[in-house]
């Protein structure tokens, strides 16, 4: 038979052992639940978020008075109070920061990379400091005001605490890696629609060397217009492709220049270009744009033919009311005298002469009545109107 | 000889003497006027069964004149004598009621067929 008292301790040492098994159980069950915060980095993260849930679990673990999050920015190295709580501890939070600093505890928690209790100010109140730190880089401090009467932290407690946050700066880093990757994705996508609007721009783009003039790079306008393939197009002179004042000038650049695009089979498309000096990929680069202006110069062409001819058909109209009028003067009297004339007379034939040759005028105006479009013909050293083709 | 009748309407008095001369030489009782409103002035008291009116006359023209002749003589026969003709010009002679159309420098003896054609059809018109 055991002693009595050997079976209270041993009972006594049983309970302590369950309890303790349970506590166990509790804080694995609770680590495993206060996991990762992969769900708070897939949505629209803000490092705030972040902070207040990692707030409310720490807040199960061992509930603070008052909580306070610095987030540490990754090109100054300073510490920004980035979240707090309650809200009226933000002035009493950037005053014990400044204390905390002060006397090193801020660098001392940071140093051991693990939670630290020291008295605040008043020494009458302690605050829990602890580096928000993955293996490589600290993120940010966690200070945490403890309850009045409390002046530390049960060692259970401070390892759970350690691996909310932990998880808190992992965490920020993935974030960082997912910015950066959802940075890139849509630099990418970004450069993909900056490329096919180029594409499809209706104006050709020749890229420059300034220093040789010649092309390093053409859009596909500019080579389904000058009608060369790429690596044909590539390492051409600018000024065997584009005639202009100011090609590939960046004084140009100050407006269009009007010049002529020369084609694989030499013929000129007239066509207005554009320069400008631009630095691509840290090289200086010409960029010269042009737009093709082949139906504007043919509608300039017809409008000016058009106002050509409008003045001619103006001309002709007053010009045949003029003249008709004697004509059918001339014309009738000759007529008549040939009504009342023997073909004996001695005036007969100089009167048919009048009427036939005032009746050749007559069918000379009546051409200028009905010009219908713009004919000319050579005639000495220029050009004059065809009346034949041109009334046709 | 009244019945044939023909009223001439030109302001260059050169024309005038000189359709004057040709259609009365061929037996036709011409008169003439200088413009539309003169013209407006003889056709009140009498009937020409042919008018020869220019187109382009100062004051009112040669068209407004054919319409008002026309109203008053649906039966009379009109012709036309123009300068300049344009297709939009002969469009509104058609529109008018002018029968046919010459251009000057026309031929006399077109006008001379076109008087007599005139009074043929005017003759025609009046037997029935």
């Amino acid at each position: 038979m055991m002693p009595t008292d050997s079976i209270t301790g041993l009972k006594t040492r049983i309970d302590s052992l369950e309890n303790n098994q349970r506590k166990i159980m509790y804080a694995l069950d609770m680590a495993l639940t206060l996991s990762d915060f992969q769900e708070e980095i897939n949505q629209r993260f803000r490092p705030q978020a972040l902070f207040k849930e990692v707030q409310n679990r720490i807040d199960r673990v061992f509930p603070f008075d008052a909580y306070a999050f610095y987030f540490v920015d990754q090109e100054s190295s300073d510490f920004g109070l980035s979240f707090y709580e309650p809200e009226d501890r933000r002035t009493y939070f950037e005053d014990e920061f400044d204390f905390l600093i002060d006397n090193g505890f801020v660098a001392w928690a940071i140093r051991e990379k693990k939670g630290i209790t020291v008295a605040a100010r008043d020494h009458r109140r302690h605050l829990f400091l602890h580096p928000v730190a993955t293996q490589s880089r600290t993120r940010g401090l966690f200070i945490g005001l403890l309850q009045e009467g409390q002046n530390s932290i049960p060692e259970v407690s401070i390892y759970l605490l350690s691996i909310i946050l932990r998880n808190a700066a992992n965490a920020l880093e993935s974030t960082e890696h997912y910015t950066c990757i959802t940075r890139g994705k849509a630099l990418r996508e970004s450069k993909d629609r900056i490329e096919a609007v180029i594409d499809a721009l209706p104006v050709g783009i020749l890229v420059v060397d300034p220093q040789t003039n010649q092309v390093i790079d053409a859009n596909p306008l500019a080579i389904a217009t000058i009608g060369r393939p790429q690596d044909e197009m590539v390492n051409q002179r600018l000024s065997d492709l584009l005639r202009t004042k100011n090609a590939g000038s960046p004084d140009a650049a100050k407006g269009l220049t009007e010049g002529s695009l020369i084609t694989r089979g030499d013929a000129a498309i007239p066509v207005y270009s554009s320069t400008i000096g631009v630095d691509i990929g840290n090289r200086p680069c010409l960029v010269v744009s042009f737009i093709d202006i082949s139906e504007k110069r043919k509608l300039e062409y017809e409008r000016n033919l058009k106002d050509k001819f409008l003045g001619i058909i103006e001309l002709a109209g007053a010009v045949c009311h003029e003249l008709n009028q004697p004509l059918q003067v001339v014309m009738g009297n000759a007529e008549y005298m040939l009504m009342n004339m023997p073909p004996t007379s001695e005036y007969y034939e100089n009167a048919k002469d009048i009427k036939e040759h005032s009746a050749k005028m007559g069918a000379f105006t009546r051409k200028l009545m009905k010009l219908t479009q713009y004919k000319t013909k050579e005639y000495l050293s220029g050009n004059i109107l065809d009346i034949d083709l041109s009334s046709d | 000889m009244p019945d044939r009748k023909i009223l001439v309407v030109d302001d260059e008095p050169s024309i005038r003497k000189l359709l004057k001369m040709v259609f009365t030489t061929q037996g036709y009782g011409v008169s003439v006027a200088e413009n539309a409103e003169q013209a407006l002035q003889i056709l009140e008291n009498n009937a020409y069964p042919v008018m020869f009116f220019d187109v382009n006359l100062p004051g009112m023209n040669g068209i407004d004149l054919c319409q008002r002749a026309k109203t008053a003589n649906p039966k009379a026969i009109i012709y036309a004598i123009t300068g300049y003709t344009s297709d939009f010009e002969l469009t509104r002679c058609r529109e008018a009621g002018f029968d046919d159309y010459f251009t000057k420098p026309a031929a006399m003896a077109d006008l001379l067929k076109a008087a007599e054609d005139g009074f043929e059809k005017n003759r025609r018109w009046e037997s029935q």
